[in-house]
């Protein structure tokens, strides 16, 4: 382990922290979020040999925190620690002021599947084009568009959106 | 479904109104860099992972083949503990830097009858 080593990857981990966090907090909520962190950068690192120049590397480091992420989310799904869906709907029917919001969308994002989950944070947050989304995930961009659209539907419904846009229009 | 163009309330709304995930991260990256250190510092038969997947007894032939087809070079340490509806795989990894445990869990799904 060379000193030159240890100051590249420092480098890595700075400019890249911000993408990370924000991707896993995104996906798996503030519960282990330095663990997960941690995990990330510790499996890029490891495997960073593996990196061919095929993507960009933040499509790279997008696919792995979004493997890992995904992985989480099936491990907790398994450990039954999913947010009921009673909380969302007790949630959006209540006064829209910023933390009500706040939760609603956190527990919306909960009740999407991973996969459904993964598209729906590179695009409304990362704010990715659909063809890198389906590079980072690795499906066809048709996939992308079906699951996006499953996704844009269930959030509208979960928060309420579709009735205050008829609401509006009346 | 609005092009990427187009204003979006949905995205707005998420965008605006989403609790911002913590900035700095409690453990930094000296903290990951003695992690990584401490992986290395390990034998190698001493570095697991683990791998646990629910699936159906009948598709279990098929994903010990492909447990084994994975890792061809530590056959001998994997450890694979199978029960009535999932098996539990464990193994060294330090030749798998690259193993990704979510595509195996994807190939597995699709073994599912």
């Amino acid at each position: 382990v060379t000193l030159a080593e240890r100051q590249a990857f420092e480098t890595f981990y700075a400019a890249r922290v911000g993408l990370v966090r924000a991707v896993l907090f995104r996906m798996c909520g503030p519960q282990d979020l330095d663990d997960l962190t941690q995990d990330v950068f510790v499996k890029a690192w490891s495997a960073r040999d593996a990196f061919t120049g095929d993507s960009e590397r933040a499509t790279w480091l997008y696919r792995i925190a979004m493997n890992h992420a995904i992985d989480t989310l099936r491990r907790r799904a398994r450990e039954k620690l999913r947010a009921s869906p009673t909380d969302v709907e007790t949630l959006h029917s209540s006064t829209k002021n910023n933390q009500v919001m706040e939760l609603a969308i956190a527990r919306a994002l909960e009740l999407l599947s991973p996969e459904m989950r993964s598209v729906a944070v590179l695009h409304y947050y990362q704010d990715l084009e659909l063809t890198e989304i389906a590079s980072v995930l690795e499906i066809p961009l048709g996939t992308v568009k079906s699951r996006l659209h499953a996704a844009r539907q269930k959030l509208e419904s979960l928060l309420d959106l579709k009735k205050d846009a008829d609401h509006e229009r009346a | 479904m609005p092009t990427m163009k187009e204003h979006d309330p949905l995205k707005d709304l998420l965008k605006n109104h989403s609790a911002r995930a913590p900035e700095t991260p409690e453990w930094g990256a000296t903290q990951t860099w003695n992690k990584i250190l401490e992986q290395r510092s390990l034998p190698q038969h001493k570095r697991w992972s683990w791998l646990r997947l629910a699936i159906p007894a009948l598709a279990l032939p098929s994903l010990i083949a492909l447990v084994v087809l994975r890792q061809p070079g530590n056959v001998d340490d994997a450890q694979i503990q199978i029960t009535e509806n999932s098996i539990l795989a464990i193994y060294a990894d330090a030749d798998l830097a690259a193993f990704d445990d979510s595509l195996l869990g994807e190939e597995i799904e699709d073994l599912v009858p």
